[in-house]
């Protein structure tokens, strides 16, 4: 037999092999004396933010006929290996008991997976997976009404109420619908919680109007839903836990939280008061997907095919058996800039204005300086947090993974310094173009500052063009209202306003969604246009600098007192035409530029 | 008259050149290599697929993994390919006989270097389409996929030219095609290495060497084919024709013609060159040889491809040499530099040790192989495995010093200093060594030279593109089990073990095969 008959069976056997051992696999099962464990619960509604201490609890069942001691070791991992941080305890579980255990980890990176071991073996392991939140709203009932639905709010045994402040830093609002019977140690954690922030709602209790509360938990009888107590806040609702819903809290007490439900409120809102809430985590999410980039599937594997056999054929007719080898290679060349020429035809045909919402980079950790936005990045890590690549053109800090993407002009060396001349001839040129920006360089006051803006952006024949605007300061965000939209400058399309085009696309998103499990054929259905792929850009651009910005990069984003941080999206440059090898798309510039405020006083 | 001249000159000039491209056309390997090639695309567009749904910028990711693989397979395969143009025209003495054909020597180089440039051209061209598919995937534009050729294309010229021109002035196939590897990567890496040595300050009181090494750099810089790739992926508003293809092509020209001018120069007299017999005792022998082992074949192994004791004893000063240097100067070196010495001398004893093995797992049947002797090694009446066996005792006890030296540098730097990364990092490193050198020794059975590029080339591919793929396709068959995800324990390393163990064992086999064939076709 020759090697290649072997190498052919030997290649089969393997295949043979890795297909015989996937239709083998089946799930683990322990043995029955084994250690169970169950229920495990992250945070307070099952999900977990960075940078913060969450409660895990979890249920450790012990189905054999004798007690065991056991040392549970919670271990962070990075994917590889054992990070060196580890929680120890030491519990003794009694045969055929189970018992509920909780620790109190660190949560760093929410997407983290971490690992419970309750012994050297390998089956005496669970991996345990987090449900990253983004910016989770941790709501609690501690409820004694058993009919109460709470409108799906997690529940919390009083019991189990974490007796520390530090277990209580992932936990935002909290429920009651009468006073709890806590030890000491929580009620003085409860105290400390609302002190530096925490929220409590009082619900109507059974029976009566206002929950007495008893010693440890009085400040709570003296307070009504507008005094401060510390950083923290009790509201009081006269409604049951019943009828209480996790909207409520949503939309009235944190008002932070957007669901898709509110959306259309929101919207209103943004409508008649010209501005919107900074966190539109929601909102984002939902036009993500949205926008996600759907491709033709079946088209691109029709093309493949057709080109490979098409090669084939050629190569083994022409090649080998032909004597002329010319018409091998003239196929051959000929059929590969056909296929090029036809997939590059139709990667233009409904999948342009999708492509651009990919080639857009969101600046997400906002430092003073101008970005290029057309830069690629991807959407989903600027929205869930991680890192993403960006260009600065200007001058300022360049963030990444231990990878910088920006060019500096000047380049320190041994000698001294050098000045990278390209890079320097940008940052001239982008400094230029700063120059015909609006001026706002002045010592304006907040409301000088708006209305220069809202100049510069009702303007359409300015130079570059504005397209949006926003102030930032130390605690709000404006997002200057384009009150002037509906005469044409920004309008996307059919769509009257900006919420009839989120109404519209969540319809055409279920359609997409049902079209989806015919096949390929949803992603016909949509595709935004171009100013509206900008619009969320800005967006996300907005909602992300002030929540992650915040979050992960507090010296660099805090805007200092006194001053303003200024966002502005306008056309891209003509003077950086860099375009010029595809001339179809068009860029957006972003500046980010801090001015000093004038006090009004 | 004068136009029908210039035709004949012309006609004969290329003469060789259309032979050539004819020849190839009809070859049914190169025909295989690029449906292979066609196949691997193929298989990326499926690794895209699969990762669309997760990431955005999938068409992005797609030229960034085609365009890397690219350049590695340029660099590795391409310089095995193109260092040998004209070296194997001289080992096999049949340079005079093309001469005597009438060819010119402009038509000789034009003949053997650029139908191999050609050729593999084709190969990248035919990636066109599917680069053309990551504009319709997203990330990328038109014009970055065709400066992303382009680019490739200049470098693949100025590799090809590299290797025209080391293949002309070395004599043996062997050191131009690693002068070929060692100057490619040089002109992708050689700015970052040299950065790196000018930011570790190991020239800072040496100003007119820093000088000279920041010449370089910038010079390397422009040319540098991964710098270029970088940009054109990361930033749109790279020129299509940037100054690396100018640079790249303008040293290509440059080396042909300094090829052309130097022809007559270093191949006159290699018409009748005959291979230098390395296993010539009076070439290696310092002493020992002269008392025959028991083990014959083990002794032969170790006196003559390796060079017997003298060369290991040598070899072991040199080594404990520049341990105990790096141990006495390190303070020195510390205070003038600021970096330290030993970390330098444990690399270099680590990388040393895998040349050694690389090479010696190149030679451990190659070398009988194409000197004719394996089939009358075949004849000796012992089994293979006991051959196997004696040649790797052989190769084991040759070893002693660098792996000796290796392990006390390692001692001396301290472990945590020269890596600290995770456990499995390193295990897959190791499994992948020795899927190397198992590599290696099939293909220096089974092609006439460049086993060691084929392997790294093979294990590039199977890294870059199958791996990921079987990895995916494990994924998505066992979508709905519970699989343990944990990277820890015999859930981390079984299925490398796995995929270790099973290409160890067939490669093993297919080499079997291979010596028992190459056996029976010295008999017959």
């Amino acid at each position: 037999m020759r090697p290649r008959h072997y190498l052919t069976g030997l290649m089969s056997l393997c295949l043979s092999l890795y297909l015989g051992a996937v239709a083998t696999a089946q799930n683990i099962e322990d043995s029955p004396s084994a250690i169970q464990v169950s229920d495990v619960e992250w945070g307070f509604d099952g999900t977990v933010r960075g940078k913060t201490f969450i409660p895990l609890r979890l249920n450790i069942k012990n189905p054999g006929d004798q007690g065991r001691d056991l040392t549970l070791r919670l271990l962070r991992s990075d994917g590889l290996s054992d990070v060196s941080e580890e929680y120890r305890q030491q519990i003794h579980v009694s045969a055929g008991i189970s018992r509920r255990v909780q620790f109190l980890p660190f949560i760093n990176d929410a997407s983290d997976p971490w690992i419970l071991r309750w012994g050297d073996g390998d089956d005496e392991m669970l991996e345990l997976r987090t449900n990253g939140a983004d910016d989770g709203v941790a709501c609690l009932v501690s409820s004694n009404d058993p009919t109460a639905t709470t409108g799906a709010l997690p529940r919390w045994d009083e019991e189990t109420f974490p007796s520390s402040v530090q277990a209580l830093d992932g936990l935002r609002v909290l429920v009651l619908d009468h006073e709890p019977v806590w030890t000491r140690a929580q009620k003085k954690a409860c105290e400390d919680w609302v002190r530096l922030g925490g929220r409590i709602v009082l619900l109507k209790p059974t029976g009566g109007d206002t929950i007495p509360f008893g010693p440890g938990l009085e400040f709570l009888n003296h307070i009504d839903a507008t005094t401060p107590w510390g950083a923290g806040r009790v509201s009081r609702l006269a409604i049951p836990a019943r009828e209480f819903q996790r909207s409520t809290i949503e939309r009235h007490i944190l008002g932070r939280r957007l669901s898709l439900g509110d959306l259309q409120h929101k919207l209103e809102m943004f409508e008649r008061n010209g501005q919107m809430s900074y966190d539109r985590s929601q909102v984002l999410g939902t036009l993500k997907e949205l926008a996600a980039f759907s491709q033709r599937w079946w088209l691109i594997y029709l093309m493949v095919f057709l080109y490979v056999g098409y090669q084939y054929r050629v190569g083994s007719r022409y090649g080998l058996l032909l004597k002329n080898p010319r018409g091998l290679y003239c196929r051959m060349v000929g059929a590969t800039v056909v296929a090029s020429i036809v997939i590059c035809v139709l990667s233009r045909v409904g999948f342009r204005n999708a492509d651009r919402v990919r080639t857009a980079a969101i600046a997400r950790p906002v430092s003073p300086g101008v970005y290029d936005v057309e830069g690629w990045a991807t959407l989903s890590t600027g929205l869930n947090g991680g890192l993403h690549q960006f260009s600065v053109v200007g001058d300022g800090p360049v963030y990444g993974a231990g990878e910088s993407y920006g060019q500096s002009p000047v380049r320190v060396t041994e000698q001294g310094c050098e000045i990278d001349q390209p890079a320097f001839a940008t940052q001239k040129m982008a400094y230029r173009i700063r120059a015909n920006l609006p001026d706002i360089s002045g010592n304006l006051t907040s409301g000088d500052l708006q209305t220069t803006l809202l100049a510069a952006l009702r303007n359409p024949t300015g130079s570059p063009r504005i397209h949006e605007a926003a102030i930032l300061t130390g605690s709000s965000l404006l997002r200057l209202p384009r009150a002037n939209s509906r005469q044409g400058i920004l309008e996307p399309g059919s769509s009257s306003s900006m919420a009839d085009w989120i109404r519209e696309q969540t319809v055409r998103q279920h359609h997409r969604r049902r079209f989806h499990a015919l096949g390929m054929w949803g992603s016909l259905v949509y595709s935004p246009s171009e100013e509206e792929q900008y619009q969320m850009i800005f967006d996300e651009l907005l909602g992300n600098a002030f929540r992650v910005g915040i979050n992960v990069y507090p010296d660099s984003f805090v805007v200092p007192p006194g001053q303003a941080r200024v966002v502005l999206m306008t056309d891209w440059p003509k003077e950086l035409a860099f375009t010029g090898d595809y001339p179809d798309i068009e860029g957006r510039m972003l500046y980010v530029i801090d001015v000093p405020l004038r006090s009004t006083e | 008259m004068t136009d029908l001249t210039s035709l004949v000159f012309f006609m004969k000039l290329l003469a060789l050149l259309s032979h050539t491209l004819a020849h190839q056309a009809r070859c049914p390997v190169a025909h295989r290599l690029r449906i292979g090639n066609l196949l691997l695309m193929t298989l990326i567009v499926a690794m895209a697929h699969f990762t669309a749904s997760i990431y955005e910028g999938v068409g992005r990711e797609m030229i960034r993994l085609l365009s890397g693989l690219d350049m590695l397979l340029i660099v590795v395969a391409g310089s095995s390919h193109f260092g040998s143009v004209i070296t194997e025209e001289k080992e096999q003495g049949t340079l005079g006989l093309l001469k005597l054909a009438g060819f010119s020597n402009l038509g000789l180089l034009l003949g053997k270097s650029a139908a191999r440039v050609l050729s593999v051209l084709l190969i990248f061209l035919l990636q066109l389409p599917f680069a053309f598919l990551g504009v319709m995937l997203g990330g990328v534009s038109p014009g970055q996929v065709i400066a992303v050729f382009l680019a490739l294309a200049a470098f693949m010229i100025l590799v090809g030219n590299l290797g025209l021109f080391f293949s002309l002035v070395c004599r043996r196939n062997s050191l131009a095609v690693s002068l070929t590897t060692l100057t490619g990567m040089l002109v992708i890496w050689g700015d970052s290495i040299i950065g790196f040595i000018l930011t570790a300050g190991h020239t800072r009181r040496m100003l007119w060497v820093t000088g000279a090494l920041q010449w370089i750099e910038s010079q390397l810089n422009v040319i540098s084919i991964d710098d270029r790739l970088r940009a054109i992926i990361m930033f749109r508003g790279v020129d299509i024709l940037g100054p690396q293809i100018g640079q790249s092509l303008g040293l290509s020209v440059g080396l042909f013609l300094g090829a052309w001018a130097l022809f007559d120069r270093f191949t006159e007299g290699t018409e009748s060159v005959e291979r230098e017999p390395r296993l010539s005792p009076r070439r290696w022998r310092l002493w020992g040889t002269t008392h025959v082992w028991k083990n014959a074949i083990a002794w032969k192994d170790f006196h003559f491809p390796s060079g017997g004791w003298g060369i290991w004893l040598a070899k072991g000063l040199v080594l404990a040499g520049a341990i105990m240097a790096g141990m006495a100067f390190e303070a020195q070196y510390k205070a003038m530099t600021g970096s330290q010495l030993r970390e330098i001398v444990a690399y270099g004893c680590v990388g040393l040790m895998i040349i050694e093995i690389l090479q010696l797992a190149g030679n451990l049947f190659g070398e009988e192989y194409h000197s004719g002797t394996l089939p009358n090694l075949l004849l000796i009446p012992q089994s293979l495995s006991q051959m196997v066996f004696s040649k790797l005792w052989a190769g084991a006890l040759h070893l002693i010093p660098s792996s000796v030296a290796a392990l006390a540098a390692i001692g001396v730097a301290g472990k945590e200093q020269l890596y600290s990364g995770p456990q499995m990092r390193l295990l897959a490193w190791t499994a992948g060594l020795i899927l190397l050198c198992h590599l290696t020794v099939f293909y220096s059975l089974q092609v006439k030279r460049g086993a060691l590029a084929m392997a790294c080339a093979t294990l590039i591919v199977a890294g870059a593109v199958l791996l990921p793929s079987l990895a995916m396709a494990t994924q998505m068959l066992l979508a709905d089990q519970q699989i343990p995800r944990s990277f820890q324990g015999p859930e981390a390393w079984a299925p490398l073990a796995y995929i270790a163990i099973m290409g160890c064992g067939g490669l093993q086999f297919a080499t079997v095969m291979a010596i028992h064939r190459a056996g029976e076709e010295g008999v017959s």
